[in-house]
């Protein structure tokens, strides 16, 4: 973790992936890695909410949270902040893709209980960001996210033709699957 | 009678058949990060299970003042107030598992057993059974969790609760403790439970 | 229906407020603890490495120790050299004669296993043994011509760790020396 903005991107991608390395964002990547173009659909919503929540709860932070002494009120206001977000996205996609609107169904309003959108607000605030490095760390974290959906909806749609033993099937393997594609991950460390 | 009985099934119905993790697979996050010990994971269970009742109760006792339009919202301004409550309690008397469970800890906030209890139950029942579904809920959570725990601290750390375990100390299979170990364990484990329904045993 | 708007949002107010009391309520029965706990933690690990030391100060970088009768012990030096995975996080005590009282690491994301060995007490005890053998040890590891073991399968955590020990030594040559000159070696 060098610091400078780059680093903080592809480190967030490659080396501490959201869901593969630091296990955050699980529901969804389980629920909608299914099929490739829900996926994608997916990890660009999450990747969008990721960077503006990143943003708004840096400006929570940093120009009320801190100078007014409320730090205590860091969970409720970040996670009010992300429902409201996500409102505000859900609101924007019904309008602009709504084919995209139905296909991510109930998984959208869900992207507020995504631990990985919490997740990089509050290590954003652990390790001290600015502005510009939180939004780094935000997007680098989003598309590392749709990265891993992608990789996983690609497997799992080979795995729906191939002969997987009943009790196996649906979530056990994709948890397997899950498993190895973090093991190969885990190979990535130690590269930048 | 039956209003006993009821309420014990509130209680028994989370720990089996309607498992929040190993059934309704919610709450998954912290269920593969925090299993690699068991203290973590019972901590984690604890923690949780004291957010859900506390939770399960509150909104219970609102279910009827609550406007339709800011129910969400009204939740989760509720479920986030317990959390932090708990966060800084955790944090002033049992800092070890501040320490060790880190972020996991604000992050129950977002943990989908807790909202989707108060949407599903508590916003619907009376808050003595709210308090059993938490209480039953909250249980099946820290059991699950230490299922998981105790096989990944065993094969990954040769160790439970922390204590040394002679034979699977000499050499422990490091992977089972990281991320990837988690993923295999609760993906094995789940399709165990799937094999039992469907067959009436766990193998075969 | 503004009646209704009405409704809404005074319930909103309601459980804002009965939230944001409750919260500073907790804030208030829990900070004491947890500052306390926090300090006890730096304390702690200061003493370990400048065991001397029974107070501390810091100024800019660098964190000056004060035996009882208030004269310098040493000092205490926070460095974050890179490591394989990310920083390590160390403590390095330094007393007047320039020579290393103890390490310690505060956190780290290396290997458990490998890298995370750097942690435990054999790495330490022979790195503090070299420190007493000889007279200005290397600190680089053997790899590289110096004086330090290496963990095995560990080799880039163990440079990191000296890289950490190089930097902390470096500086105390820039503002130590000028502490003790300027205060004559009394706080």
């Amino acid at each position: 973790m060098t610091g400078s903005l780059i680093g903080i991107f592809l480190t967030a991608i490659f080396i501490e992936n959201f869901v593969l390395n630091q296990i955050l964002g699980l529901c969804p990547f389980i629920g909608v890695s299914s099929r490739t173009e829900s996926a994608v659909g997916m990890g660009i919503s999450v990747t969008f909410v990721m960077v503006m929540a990143g943003v708004a709860t840096w400006g929570i932070q940093n120009l009320v949270l801190i100078p007014y002494s409320l730090e205590y009120l860091q969970t409720v206001s970040f996670i009010l902040i992300i429902a409201a977000l996500v409102q505000f996205v859900e609101m924007v996609i019904k309008k602009l893709a709504p084919a995209l609107y139905k296909s991510l169904g109930v998984f959208l309003p869900l992207i507020t209980t995504n631990c990985a959108v919490l997740g990089v607000a509050l290590i954003n605030v652990k390790r001290n960001y600015g502005l510009l490095e939180s939004s780094f760390h935000a997007l680098g974290g989003g598309l590392g996210f749709l990265l891993a959906l992608v990789i996983m909806s690609g497997i799992r749609e080979r795995l729906a033709i191939s002969e997987v033993p009943v009790a196996m099937r649906g979530a056990p393997i994709a948890f397997i699957t899950a498993g190895l594609l973090a093991t190969a991950f885990m190979g990535l460390s130690g590269l930048i | 009678m039956k209003n006993n009985a009821n309420l014990l099934n509130e209680l028994t119905k989370g720990i089996w058949k309607e498992n929040p993790i190993f059934v309704i697979s919610l709450g998954l996050c912290p269920t593969i990060a925090v299993t690699s010990s068991m203290t973590n994971a019972i901590g984690m269970g604890l923690a949780c299970m004291f957010v859900l009742v506390c939770s399960n109760l509150f909104i219970s006792l609102i279910r009827n003042i609550v406007p339709n339009a800011v129910r969400i919202p009204s939740f989760i301004v509720v479920i986030a107030t317990f959390v932090t409550i708990l966060d800084k309690l955790v944090q002033a008397y049992v800092p070890a598992l501040s320490a060790s469970l880190g972020i996991f800890i604000p992050l129950i906030v977002v943990n989908c057993i807790i909202l989707g209890r108060a949407e599903a139950f508590a916003c619907k029942n009376s808050p003595i059974a709210s308090i059993f579904d938490g209480i039953g809920m909250g249980l099946g959570f820290t059991i699950a969790l230490s299922l998981i725990a105790f096989f990944r601290e065993l094969l990954g750390d040769g160790a439970l609760l922390g204590y040394k375990i002679p034979f699977f100390a000499d050499a422990p299979a490091l992977i089972m403790i990281m991320p990837p170990g988690g993923f295999i364990v609760f993906g094995l484990l789940i399709a165990l439970k799937r094999n039992y329904d469907l067959k009436g045993k766990f193998t075969k | 229906m503004p009646k209704q708007m009405l409704k809404t949002a005074l319930f909103l107010f309601i459980i804002s407020s009965v939230s944001g009391l409750l919260l500073a309520l907790t804030e208030q029965i829990t900070a004491p603890a947890i500052i306390a706990i926090n300090e006890n933690i730096e304390m702690q690990a200061r003493s370990q490495v400048l065991p001397q030391a029974k107070t501390f100060k810091t100024e800019n970088q660098i964190t000056i120790g004060y035996k009882e009768d208030t004269s310098i012990a040493g000092f205490v030096i926070a460095v974050k050299p890179k490591a394989y995975a990310a920083e390590l996080s160390m403590l390095v005590g330094i007393d007047l004669k320039g020579k290393i009282t103890g390490t310690k690491i505060l956190a780290h994301s290396e290997t458990p296993g490998l890298g995370a060995k750097i942690t435990a007490d054999e790495f330490h005890n022979k790195f503090m043994k070299v420190i007493e053998k000889i007279e200005n040890p290397n600190f680089k590891v053997t790899k590289d011509g110096g004086d330090i073991d290496a963990i095995t399968a560990a080799t880039i955590t163990s440079r990191a760790f000296c890289d950490g020990i190089n930097e902390a030594k470096k500086i105390y040559d820039e503002n130590a020396v000028k502490f003790i000159t300027s205060t004559g070696g009394k706080s």
